[in-house]
């Protein structure tokens, strides 16, 4: 099938469907949220309600199924009004989606139906205090008693943690076998010695909860776990092949933000008798900008688009991930400086922007483990 | 080129509204644009004794008249019917001129359908054009743009209430002729008016006022919305209210000018504690004078407005308020 | 007991407005186009309560317009409408207001239809035509500025409440008919993301104009328009407000008054 940008009468009213919540729902709480970092429950109920939340989960199971250029879409747009809340939203697809790759049907059917049928949480669980690049050096550990595991250890940066009913969480039956020791296991949050950390004080993304996890002695049936004992890395590894690129898009979304209100600000705002945006230096800014955003978004929907046609894309969502999370940090910068003074200013959107981009750089896979598999994979097809 | 204009008036409580004596004016000044011809008014309902007194006033050559208790509720159907009976009795070239009310709005494009005429609806200026027929102005795009058209043949417009002059009508002593308007059709029958519910309180109609003084969220509470109440009565405007105050309950849903409430066009728009979202400017930017006054020196209002207050509306309106009201005894 | 709405695919509303190389329209080349007309939306929510409220059976939407209209139509079946009619025109083919109402009225003598809801006006051109043009294309009643609806299908009967200037009045009219109203009873609902999936398995017939141009030459009109636009034109960019300086509440309102008394003249 040749390249194709146009999007389907479906995706264009998926996408004006996500504008339209992020517009009256999202944006109007963006600000506050930001400001006092509280939880904006009542958003993420009505994400759930319009049946934007769990995009990935298969239709059998109530979900949508959705693709990935269709979950990049979407993502764009609610980034577009809040990168913090999008977060939050996003979470259950990539908690859930260890479920979707290695559970199976009757696992899916316990884990996954209750997510649409009503509203819920699950947070992902897999980075530690130690490191999270480095997965298969983690040190939570699992230990099989009779029919059960017995869990003990603690996770950090977990999004929305102290908010949702169900973890997916990566663990070890032995840390000497390194990446094969690693074990997939499905854990209410009802578990006897589960304990959230308090909610961290963020610099950005200060409407999506993030706390650590302390598991002491927690008690998981066997048939929670994904998979079988030592798949663990894997499931982890597919997981996040699969959630990247929306990463990409949301930062996308973020970055677009940015130059929007860069570009009516530069054409509003005059200095020596003409709108700033006819001074080169700030046109010059704009262009920058342009070429980056789309740039940025082309990269995403080339990976998403190969990974509907069930092409792997460890390169191209590396790409796209590592490019729309750097670009978004330059043009929230230039945004700020577009603005000037008022940039700077909290009464003003742009500095938000920069705070809530910056994470897009670190979070799900740094762009320095991006950069190295990037690196890798390209060697590997010249020699 | 002469042209005949049969205005169709709307005379719903009665009277000849200031939109339909808009309309006759302009049908004579076209008439006189066009070289000449006749004016004539149609007027149709039930009990027009005193219309029809007024409508003799207004230097008309004619007045037909469909005098009939099953025009007693507006029916778009019946009236298109009766309005078909007095345009068969000019001759052409013949132009029918509505006011833009509710029931204008609703006539002429029937009528327009009923004579395969040109039809225009919300017309804000008129020329008889080159080679016969009328050139148009009307708004479109909440008034970002404004369209011209060309009308052929038989022309059915509806004119925008406030939009054209009323100008002196010369004298004259024109004749009422009663017009046979025989059986309905079946379209035409069943409909029954059972009340009409006023809300035309000490202040006028807000799609037809000259002034309007809108209050939003920037008044803080629904008690304050009062302040805006004692300006809109000194200045004998309408009251009208952003989308936020209907949301909030402070006021009905009658008062919303907007997209999803009234679009207006008077000669002054005074906007208080509205922050201009762009649903809200689609309602007033036909309006001949815009004045915002909010807090917010950046708020979007400001664009739009011709006159700008930077400050608290709950202390402005007051101090406006007294000084019209001083005025007004001076 | 049948429902037909029609709705218009229109530009977004907050899209910048340019004017196209002919001098005649809006540019297209770059316009987003939204999926839903304010007013459209209203109608459909409206349509539905019907269903929903008054025993109503079939709800079907109709547009007259390029293929992309077919956007307008698959929201209108996300937020529950059953079935879809695109009649689709070519992009050179002239149409004013009552000729679309001809393409409507002649595509609707093969459906079924009890009542034909429109919104009160398309948000791009203002008309608000095709409505009581409809009615008389049908041969139906047709009833405008309704605020509150309540039918009586055992009597055909509608029980109504229409705006007029200075008031509502409170009325009854028969259906069949034709309905354009104001205000919905409830705000048009979103169509959530599952029924957006669902509703492309709904049926979208699509019926090109040519196949119906012999009908419409049949009606009062015939397949032309009647009217031309020959120019579109945007007025200068407002300069933004004139800023009245002052110190007290006092000083602006004077200030104020005295601009709008001698400058403006509105006073």
């Amino acid at each position: 099938m040749p390249v194709d940008f146009e999007l389907s009468t479906e995706q264009k009213e998926l996408q004006e469907l996500a504008r339209r919540f992020a517009r009256d729902t999202m944006a109007p709480r963006a600000a506050q949220a930001d400001r006092t970092g509280e939880f904006p429950e009542e958003v993420y109920r009505e994400a759930w309600k319009l049946g934007l939340m769990n995009l990935n989960v298969p239709t059998e199971y109530g979900g949508s199924g959705l693709g990935e250029l269709d979950q990049c879409l979407i993502t764009e747009e609610l980034a577009y009004a809040c990168g913090g809340m999008t977060t939050s939203i996003s979470a259950n697809c990539l908690a859930l989606q260890p479920i979707n790759i290695a559970g199976t049907p009757e696992q899916k059917e316990r884990f996954l139906k209750p997510f649409c049928s009503d509203y819920h949480l699950a947070s992902f669980c897999l980075t530690e205090p130690s490191g999270g690049s480095d997965v298969a050096g983690m040190k939570t550990t699992i230990r099989r008693e009779g029919n059960e595991y017995v869990v003990n250890g603690e996770k950090v940066f977990i999004t929305n943690a102290p908010h949702a009913s169900l973890y997916t969480l990566f663990a070890t039956i032995d840390p000497a076998r390194r990446h094969k020791g690693i074990t997939a296991l499905v854990v209410p949050r009802d578990s006897p010695g589960i304990t959230p950390g308090k909610d961290e004080d963020k610099l950005g993304h200060r409407a999506s909860a993030t706390s650590s996890v302390t598991f002491d002695n927690v008690r998981v049936p066997v048939e929670n776990r994904l998979g079988a004992e030592g798949e663990g890395f894997k499931v982890a590894m597919n997981t996040l092949d699969s959630t990247r690129t929306p990463i990409g898009a949301l930062a996308t979304g973020i970055a677009r933000a940015a130059l929007d209100h860069a570009s009516k600000y530069s054409l509003q705002r005059t200095s020596f008798g003409k709108p700033i945006a006819e001074h080169q230096a700030i046109a010059i800014k704009i262009a920058d900008m342009v070429q980056k955003v789309d740039a940025a978004r082309l990269l995403v929907w080339r990976s998403a688009w190969l990974a509907d046609r069930g092409k792997p894309v460890p390169l191209e969502s590396s790409i796209a991930k590592c490019f729309a999370s750097d670009i978004a940090m330059e043009v929230c910068n230039e945004a700020i400086q577009v603005f000037g003074g008022y940039g700077y200013m909290k009464d003003y959107p742009v500095e938000k922007l920069l705070r809530d981009a910056k994470l897009t750089q670190i979070y799900e896979g740094s762009n320095e483990i991006q950069r190295m598999v990037i690196a890798k994979e390209h060697l590997k097809r010249v020699g | 080129m002469t042209l005949n204009v049969l205005v169709i008036t709307d005379q719903r409580e009665g009277h000849l509204k200031p939109s339909s004596l808009e309309a006759i004016s302009e049908a004579r000044s076209v008439v006189e644009r066009s070289g000449g011809g006749s004016v004539t008014i149609g007027l149709i309902g039930s009990g027009l004794a005193e219309a029809q007194k007024e409508a003799k006033s207004q230097g008309v050559q004619r007045v037909l008249l469909a005098d009939h208790e099953s025009f007693k509720g507006f029916s778009a159907a019946a009236y298109a019917f009766a309005a078909e009976r007095m345009a068969a009795k000019l001759s052409a070239p013949l132009a029918i001129f509505l006011p833009d009310t509710a029931m204008g709005r609703e006539l002429a494009p029937r009528l327009g359908a009923k004579l395969g005429a040109g039809t225009a609806t919300a017309v804000v200026e008129i020329q008889p054009g080159a080679s016969g027929g009328l050139q148009i102005k009307r708004k479109v795009f909440g008034g970002k743009a404004t369209e011209t058209v060309n009308l052929l043949g038989t022309v059915v417009l509806s004119l925008r209430p406030n939009s054209f002059a009323i100008h002196p009508a010369p004298a004259g002593d024109p004749p009422v002729e009663p017009v046979e308007v025989g059986e309905l059709p079946a379209s035409a029958k069943g409909l029954a008016v059972e009340r009409v519910i006023s809300t035309r309180g000490d202040t006028p109609e807000l799609t037809e006022a000259p002034i309007v003084v809108s209050g939003g969220r920037g008044l803080k509470t629904a008690e304050n919305f009062v302040l805006v109440e004692n300006l809109a009565k000194e200045l004998g405007a309408a009251v009208g209210s952003s989308r936020a105050v209907v949301d909030a309950g402070w006021r009905p849903a009658s008062y919303q000018v907007g997209q999803t409430g009234k679009i207006i066009a008077p000669q002054l728009y005074i906007a208080c504690g509205i922050s201009g979202a762009i649903q809200h400017l689609v309602g007033i930017t036909n309006s001949r004078c815009i004045v915002a006054i909010n807090k917010d020196p950046a708020a979007p209002i400001f664009k739009v407005a011709d006159y700008g207050v930077a400050g608290d509306a709950l202390t402005i309106l007051p101090a406006l308020t007294s000084l019209v009201a001083r005025n007004k005894g001076a | 007991m049948d429902i037909l709405v029609c709705v218009k695919q229109v530009p977004d509303p907050e899209t910048k407005l340019r004017v196209a190389p002919s001098g005649k329209s809006f540019d297209t080349d770059g316009v987003k186009f939204t999926i839903n007309n304010t007013y459209d939306e209203a109608m459909v929510e409206e349509a539905l309560r019907m269903k929903e409220e008054f025993g109503f059976t079939a709800l079907r939407v109709i547009s007259v317009g390029p293929p992309r209209a077919e956007e307008a139509l698959r929201s209108a079946l996300a937020m529950g409408a059953d079935e879809a009619v695109l009649v689709e025109t070519p992009a050179d083919l002239p149409l004013d207001p009552l000729l679309v109402a001809r393409y409507i009225a002649a595509a609707a003598k093969d459906i079924p239809h009890d009542l034909v809801m429109v919104g009160r006006q398309a948000q791009d051109d203002e008309a608000g035509v095709v409505g009581s043009a409809l009615g008389e294309y049908l041969d139906l009643p047709s009833y405008s500025f309704v605020t509150d609806l309540a039918p009586v299908p055992a009597n055909h009967l509608l029980k109504m409440k229409r705006y007029v200037e200075g008031g509502e009045e409170v009325f009854s009219a028969p259906f069949p008919a034709v309905l354009s109203i104001l205000k919905g009873a409830k705000d048009p609902r979103t169509p959530t993301l599952p029924n957006i999936l669902k509703a492309r398995k709904k049926p979208l017939k699509k019926i090109p104009a040519k196949d119906l141009e012999a009908k419409v030459s049949a009606l009062q009109g015939g397949a032309k328009p009647t009217s031309d636009i020959l120019a579109f034109t945007l007025p200068p960019p407002r300069a933004g407000a004139k800023m009245i300086e002052f110190q007290t509440p006092e000083e602006a309102a004077e200030r104020l008054i005295k601009l709008l008394k001698e400058e403006a003249r509105v006073l």
